[in-house]
């Protein structure tokens, strides 16, 4: 276990990354952190600050964090080499920025690093720190091995972290290459930890902090392994658990809430940088290229690549969806960066779909989760209309070609086998029964009528008309008990708004906008109700839901502010 | 074997009840002059009354043979039946069992010719059979006409066709066709058809003998061709089934319908009725044309073939005509049919054009159109490009030959789209074949700066394609691996197993099963003579480039083929 949490301290690529665990681990050895900087950022040499216990007496520590090895260049070469920031912290931060009720205490000054002091540079720390402790100052170093020990001797001791759970969790390091597997190890040391939201507020926040640690490891493992799929399903589930354990909190200002907001937003943070890793560096990198994301499934079956490209859709919508969300946090320059960056991210999925034309019809209707999530991002982040009904009536066309033909079109099973032999046949049994139901035609239905877009909505009203009739259309919306189990799936919830009529385009919408105005489910849900509206497209996509229409019906109203037919959407959509 | 067997063994044999296998599995594989022994001794023991060889076809054991044994036997009957003694009753009974254990098979008849000899052989006999058919007695009234056509009386034949309503005067009416009659009779014998063709004017059976009789009596007396031409252009008018078959039959058996212009036009037409589930009738089209093709007269069969092919809703496949397709082949004909028909649209046209052109490569064989064949409004070579496109997708080399052969000749308005459908769909999907035809084709071509352009363009493509590895992330799992690759062997079990079922070799080899090793040994005969055959085992396979889209847009591509095929040309 040491050795796990060692390389992973030793693989961590930013200063920054170290950032974000000191705090929770500080926090979880018993010391108050006072000062815990926004990422990137370091005060006068200080990166965390923390009072706390030391040898019996109480201290204020003072942490200036270096990632991997302490090297020569690391200690003096430039402004922010250690020994700089040790004298800054001497001339400014001591003198000026404790705060008066620490004053005080002594100081401790922790340098903090991934990796070890290399030898050419141990005699000049050693000389440094022999020379500057006095008897209210003295230095220490926590190096990679010291982080594992105090790690394993606070938010990962045994007592918190039993040995089963250990084995779950490095399962899931240890199968990163066989993402399934990984998965369902990091699932299951979830499950282990089996937090309910009756158990004491101080519980919760170890357990959260344990989620966040344990995916931070499971992330740096996989990042040095190539392969961030087993991490960024770890993190939906990781987010969502957390959510769980958020939930008891809202609405009382509690110390453990606050806890747990944090270490919320830092699993959301690095849930986004996995996303990240895994579709800014490494998927949309090619989506302009023609067929080469396809082709970068590496799998001759046609099936495989449908797939995975309407799942990296859906991330990617994701990944726009919680920068436009995020741009509600901060001031106008950072929502307007983070604004950009969600367009960003839906011209990068326009272009997938330019590129691959997998993504003009899915295999099988779970998928239409995927296509409301991107419609979604759409909406909320704005951008090239165009784009939008390129996609929406190439679906619909090839969807009225695949089902006439009964060559390649949409069935209700996710099974991969059945989607493996699909079509097996072309009889009218076969047809029917992988045909019973559809969330994907009123979706699409609904998005050509409200974006006027008659001929493709009249097609498919159409075809539903005459080959589809045994057909049960259909829409998902949450119901009174889905803010118990839409996060982690526990049970069946929500309610099938059935019998649609695709026919008529205009006929569905109001249809729609009727049942969503009078079941407010969506809206009263936890998330909903705090602003964290995207942990509920997030449950959805994770536990493939389809996405409620209370994210997009309004839009489609022809009375709407922000209907579609205008042209792009607001930016606040949403 | 070179022993020639023995009255003796025969003798044997049909004492032991195994005479019919000593005559299938071996007296029918000899030739020459051991087989006419075979015969012989056969055909001596049976009028001696030393063995019943007439009645051999009714024993268990011959009903038993294997088709191929039985076949071998029945080339054995045929030799031997002229030359049997026997009586009318069981000579007609053995060959109506030889016809019916033949089946469907087009040799079935066979016997039927040696039978016509046997009665020519005495008169007797001939009259025998007619008398007993007219007055109703079976099996005498199934060989009507060759009772008839050995006793070559004409005027009893007349009469029969004229007094009888039943298969006797078909038989009498077919009889009159291939008895000789002088002039004067055989205006005579017209007169009876036209008279016969009046009273029935909706017997398709009877006018179906009809057409055959005309035309076989211009045979025995030329100068009747132009009563021939009238009655038949008369009785071809709403040919039925019957009729249709008799116009092709008689295509290709009666010669001088392959000199007649005049004659061909008229009982070609009605073959365009043919319904497409009488194969006998097809099969029996088909030899006509193959026979008029090598008559020269091709263009008016392949205008034929074109006109039955793109028929609306046509039912019919270019490969169930394969002597006319082995004919087309060879003939010069082939380029400016290749275009005339992807230029029709007519499925069944262009698919037969695909046929036309199987070769032995799996990726096609080049084709090279002279610059005629392709002269056309450039919107119709585009249209034509787009055709073979659709239908030699998946030859693709031929595909590309064939819009190489328009590029050498075409326009620039043509010259752009033909070179997009050489790199989509062609290029960008198979990296084989047509790449290396394309690279191949000589610098002065006038199609090579169009070509240069199409493999620049999927350059790009490719290495846009191969622009970043394998992302892992995108990988599908394990288990999904594990499942694909066991459809995939499933799905190699079931066709090894078709072909093995399919495969003509099956009845003839023994099957052997090697577990190990890479050749088999094995040891025949017993100690004394005992000898070794060692056989080395080789590899065999067989490899097709298979479209890149069929994984990366097997629906996009579907819908592309889908609408190249279907698509008209515009007026």
């Amino acid at each position: 276990m040491k050795l796990i949490i060692r390389e992973y301290l030793a693989s961590l690529r930013e200063r920054e990354e170290l950032d974000a665990i000191l705090p929770v681990l500080v926090s979880e050895l018993g010391y108050t952190v006072f000062s815990s900087p926004q990422r990137g950022t370091r005060q006068h040499g200080v990166d965390v600050a923390a009072v706390g216990d030391h040898n019996g007496e109480r201290k204020v520590f003072l942490f200036t964090i270096k990632k991997g090895d302490l090297t020569r260049q690391d200690w003096n070469g430039d402004v922010q080499a250690v020994r700089p920031s040790l004298e800054e912290i001497e001339d400014v931060y001591i003198p000026t920025k404790i705060p008066p009720g620490y004053k005080d205490l002594k100081v401790v000054i922790v340098i903090c690093f991934g990796g070890e002091v290399r030898e050419a540079v141990r005699a000049e720390l050693t000389g440094y720190t022999t020379r500057k402790t006095t008897d209210t100052l003295s230095f220490e170093e926590w190096n990679g091995d010291v982080l594992a020990s105090h790690l394993l001797a606070g938010v990962l001791r045994e007592e918190v972290l039993p040995k089963a759970w250990r084995s779950s969790f490095q399962k899931a390091v240890a199968l990163l290459d066989e993402p399934d597997a990984s998965y369902r190890h990091f699932a299951t040391l979830l499950r282990q930890m089996d937090i309910s939201a009756s158990a004491p507020a101080k519980d919760r926040v170890r357990a959260a902090r344990q989620i966040y640690l344990s995916l931070w490891i499971m992330y740096v493992w996989a990042r040095d392994v190539g392969n961030l799929e087993a991490p960024y399903r770890a993190s939906e589930l990781a987010v969502l658990h957390a959510w769980e354990l958020v939930k008891p909190e809202i609405g009382a200002s509690t110390e453990a809430g606050e806890a747990l907001a944090t270490v919320l937003v830092q699993l959301i943070n690095v849930h986004q940088s996995i996303a990240s890793g895994l579709i800014d560096e490494k998927i949309t990198p090619l989506a302009s290229s023609r067929h080469a994301l396809s082709v970068a499934v590496g799998s001759r079956n046609p099936v495989d690549v449908n797939l995975k490209l309407f799942e990296a859709l859906g991330r990617l919508a994701m990944l726009g969806m919680w920068h436009a969300w995020s741009a509600g946090i901060g001031d106008e320059a950072h929502k307007e960066k983070s604004m950009k960056a969600a367009q960003e991210r839906f011209d990068k999925g326009v272009a997938m779909i330019r590129s691959n034309p997998h993504l003009l019809l899915p295999v099988c209707d779970s998928q239409a989760t995927d296509v409301a999530l991107f419609l979604v991002l759409w909406l909320t982040a704005g951008g090239d209309r165009a784009g939008v009904v390129y996609w929406l009536t190439s679906m619909a066309q090839r969807l009225n070609f695949g089902v006439r033909t009964r060559s390649a079109y949409p069935i209700t099973s996710n099974d991969y086998r059945d989607l493996l032999l699909h079509p097996k046949d072309k009889s009218d049994e076969y047809f029917k029964q992988n045909t019973a139901g559809s969330t994907l035609i009123p979706l699409l239905t609904a998005w050509l009528s409200g974006m006027a877009e008659a001929e493709a909505s009249d097609a498919l009203g159409k075809l539903a008309r005459e080959k589809l009739e045994h057909c049960t259309m259909q829409l998902w919306l949450p119901d009174e008990s889905s803010d118990q189990h839409l996060y982690l799936n526990t049970s069946t919830h929500g309610r099938g708004l059935t019998d649609l009529d695709v026919a008529d385009g205009s006929g569905l919408i109001s249809t729609i906008a009727a049942a969503v105005d009078e079941k407010r489910d969506c809206t009263a849900l936890s998330a909903f109700q705090t602003g964290n509206w995207p942990i509920i497209l997030l449950a959805c996509r994770h536990w493939r839901l389809p996405v409620p229409p209370d994210f997009w019906i309004s839009a489609l109203s022809p009375d709407a502010a922000d209907n579609p037919t205008d042209g792009a959407p607001d930016e606040d959509a949403s | 074997m070179t022993e020639v067997p023995i009255a003796q063994t025969i003798l044997e044999q049909a004492k032991a009840g195994t005479l019919a296998n000593l005559v299938g599995e071996r007296f029918g594989r000899l030739d020459g002059a051991e087989f006419d022994a075979a015969v012989a001794a056969c055909v001596d023991l049976h009028n001696a009354g030393q063995i019943d060889f007439v009645g051999l076809v009714h024993e268990p054991a011959f009903k038993v043979l294997h088709s191929s044994y039985f076949f071998f036997a029945q080339h054995v009957f045929v030799a031997a039946i002229p030359a049997l003694s026997t009586s009318l009753d069981a000579m007609l009974t053995c060959v109506d069992a030889l016809v019916a254990q033949a089946g469907q098979d087009q040799m079935a008849g066979q016997p039927l010719g040696p039978l016509g000899a046997w009665l020519r052989a005495d008169q007797a006999r001939a009259l025998e059979l007619v008398t007993k058919a007219e007055a109703g007695e079976q099996p005498a009234m199934n060989h009507y006409f060759h009772g008839l056509v050995a006793a070559a009386d004409i005027a009893r034949a007349r009469q029969a066709a004229e007094t009888f309503d039943d298969q006797r005067r078909l038989a009498a009416v077919s009889a009159l066709g291939e008895i000789a009659h002088d002039p004067e009779g055989t205006a005579f014998s017209f007169d009876l058809f036209s008279r016969l063709h009046e009273a029935h004017r909706s017997n398709d059976h009877l006018h179906a003998a009809l057409v055959s009789a005309c035309v076989s009596l211009v045979g025995h007396n030329p100068s009747a061709a132009e009563s021939a031409r009238a009655l038949c252009a008369v009785l071809v008018e709403e040919a039925g089934p019957q009729t249709i078959y008799c116009c092709a039959r008689v295509i290709w058996r009666q010669k001088h319908v392959r000199t007649d212009a005049d004659l061909t036009e008229i009982l070609l037409p009605p073959l365009l009725r043919v319904a497409p589930e009488h194969k006998g009738t097809i099969r029996e089209i088909d030899a006509a044309l193959s026979t008029l093709m090598r008559a020269g007269k091709q263009k008016l069969v392949i205008d034929f073939v074109t006109k039955l092919l793109s028929a609306p809703d046509c039912a019919l496949a270019l490969e169930e005509f394969q002597m006319f397709s082995n004919a087309l082949e060879k003939s010069e004909h082939l380029p400016a049919t290749l275009v005339a028909w992807l230029r029709s649209a007519a499925p069944a046209l262009c698919s037969g054009a695909v046929s036309l052109h199987g070769g032995d490569d799996l990726a096609g064989q080049i084709v090279s159109l002279p610059s005629e064949a392709v002269a056309m409004p450039a919107n119709e070579q585009a249209f034509v490009c787009r055709k073979a496109v659709a239908y030699f997708f998946f030859q693709p080399v031929t595909a590309a030959s064939i819009l190489v052969s328009f590029l050498r000749s075409c326009d620039a308005e043509a010259r752009e789209e033909i070179t997009g459908l050489l790199f989509m769909p062609l290029l960008q999907n198979y990296g084989g074949g047509p790449r290396d035809y394309l690279e191949g084709l000589d610098d002065k071509d006038p199609a090579h700066a169009a070509v240069v352009e199409a493999l620049a363009e999927n350059r790009r493509y490719m290495e846009g394609l191969t622009k970043g590895d394998d992302i892992r992330e995108l990988a599908p799992s394990e288990h999904q691996r594990l499942v694909a690759h066991m459809r995939q062997r499933d799905e190699a079990t079931q066709t090894f197993k078709a072909a093995r079922e399919q495969s003509v070799l099956r009845h003839f080899v023994k099957n052997s099963t090697i577990l190990y090793g890479r050749s088999s040994l094995n040891y025949f005969g017993g100690a004394g003579g005992r000898r070794a055959v060692e056989t080395e085992l080789q590899p065999h396979s067989v490899s097709m480039e298979l479209p890149r889209m069929l994984v990366v847009d097997p629906l996009g591509l579907e819908y592309l083929l889908w609408r190249f095929r279907n698509e008209e040309l515009e007026a």
